[in-house]
């Protein structure tokens, strides 16, 4: 399974972030995560579908969102793709 | 009961405010603290309001609106940010001491910017004579607590760009009654509570953040855990520990209220009522009422004095025919100073949305069975 995990700094703002992709009509789960993607404790990211990766990437752009980091997760092991 | 207290609290809330608490409680536990679905509908409704009162009130992201337990609460966090030990701030004459407390306590140089009741013209020349010196920050209530008079805040927030002094705006009487832009009145922070013109139960309220914000607790906030120091980011720098998620619905709720009512309404609802209780006040013999001309420069506060009487005697001998309404200093000696009401205070009638002809006639009523006493 292929995805992308989206960190945020808040859940507020992860919510920020879940809303403009949801209005781009890419699809996303919340998720919490441990220190093991944000270094520094309890953090909240946005799971995005492999194939949702470059859309959600653009819809975050135009709405002046920036994630804290990106990771690509594959068959469960992560890899940052962008700081 | 004949309620005109509204100035300290909206006692009469919208059904939907309550049914919003009552679901709350039902099915909603700790937001930010877990993945499950009372978690999660926490968290859904601390976004959904933080969104809401974004667009309300001009904000440019809901991660700039901070859920506080008072007014007070939001104007200690901004003040405390804004103004050094021993440093300078310019304060409207009609301040609460929410204000001047929080600046006595930092023994800054408090300037006050003094006016006579409803001289627009005068407050600025005020502000503009104190701005000029310098200082760390203004604080400029949209409307006084005790007599309603409206202050000229986007004249006072041009005046505080034009000298590069941070401005914090206290909407504590004219949120949901006034309309509020904070990014056109570029203002360092905006606090108001959500328990009067918003409709939403005490123990809540806003700060709207245009500035970095110094904490005033410190605390667990879901986020950043590993790390001592609070988060540098909002909200969450200022939402140390649980939120107080039953009063945030009422106030999700109080605010769909007041956008589907429109500030506009309900103003014009408060000042003709207003209006009604400074006439019928003053054709009773000895009763001063201090009252606007202009009803523009008075949202839905009035006081008044009875001679040789005590406000809080005036006050007593109305609750025993009913009427509740407030006497005294109202927390705002700077106000009485400015008006010139000291050393006794005032009577202060208060409306909401929920006033009717009805109750301003029943103070008039009990008051002329007072005064005939």
């Amino acid at each position: 399974m292929d995805y992308y995990l989206f960190t945020a700094r808040s859940i507020t703002h992860a919510q920020q972030m879940a809303r403009a992709l949801e209005r781009a009509g890419v699809g996303v789960r919340l998720r919490r995560v441990g220190g093991g993607f944000t270094k520094n404790g309890c953090g909240y990211t946005l799971q995005v579908a492999g194939r949702k990766y470059r859309a959600a990437a653009d819809a975050l752009r135009e709405a002046g969102l920036r994630p804290v980091k990106v990771f690509r997760v594959v068959n469960g092991a992560s890899q940052e793709v962008m700081t | 009961m004949t309620y005109l207290d509204s100035a300290a609290t909206t006692f009469q809330k919208p059904p939907s405010v309550r049914a919003a608490m009552l679901r709350a409680v039902q099915t909603m536990s700790s937001p930010g603290r877990g993945g499950y679905a009372s978690a999660r509908a926490a968290e859904e409704l601390l976004f959904r309001t933080r969104t809401l009162a974004a667009e309300t009130f001009g904000v440019a992201s809901p991660e700039r609106v901070v859920f506080t337990a008072s007014a007070t609460h939001g104007l200690n966090v901004a003040i405390k940010s804004l103004v050094p030990r021993g440093g300078r701030a310019v304060i409207s004459g009609y301040e609460h001491n929410a204000v001047t407390r929080p600046l006595y306590a930092l023994d800054a140089e408090t300037a006050v910017a003094e006016s006579p009741l409803f001289d627009a013209d005068a407050c600025l020349r005020a502000f503009d004579r104190e701005l000029r010196r310098g200082a760390d920050a203004a604080v400029c209530a949209t409307a006084s607590n005790v007599f309603g008079c409206v202050l000229p805040i986007a004249e006072v927030a041009a005046l505080c760009r034009r000298f590069r002094v941070p401005l914090i705006v206290d909407a504590s009487q004219s949120a949901g009654v006034l309309p509020l832009d904070m990014a056109a009145l570029g203002a360092a922070f905006v606090a108001m509570p959500g328990h009067k013109g918003l409709y939403a139960p005490q123990g809540t309220g806003l700060l709207l953040c245009g500035a970095d914000a110094a904490t005033l607790l410190e605390g667990g906030t879901g986020s950043a855990s590993l790390e001592q120091a609070m988060p540098d980011f909002l909200p969450d720098r200022l939402e140390a520990g649980t939120h107080n998620v039953p009063g945030i619905a009422g106030l999700e709720a109080g605010l769909r209220y007041v956008r589907r009512m429109t500030p506009e309404r309900i103003a014009c609802h408060e000042r003709r009522l207003i209006r009604r209780a400074a006439e019928g006040l003053r054709r009773l013999s000895g009763v001063t009422v201090y009252a606007s001309e202009d009803a523009e420069r008075q949202l839905g506060v009035l006081s008044f004095n009875v001679a040789g009487r005590e406000p809080e005697d005036v006050a007593e001998a109305l609750a025993e025919r009913g009427i509740a309404v407030r006497a005294g200093y109202h927390c705002a000696p700077t106000a009485h100073r400015s008006a010139g009401t000291l050393p006794r205070g005032t009577v202060r009638a208060s409306v909401s949305a929920f006033s009717t002809d009805a109750d301003v006639d029943a103070l008039l009523r009990a008051m002329r069975a007072a005064l005939s006493k």
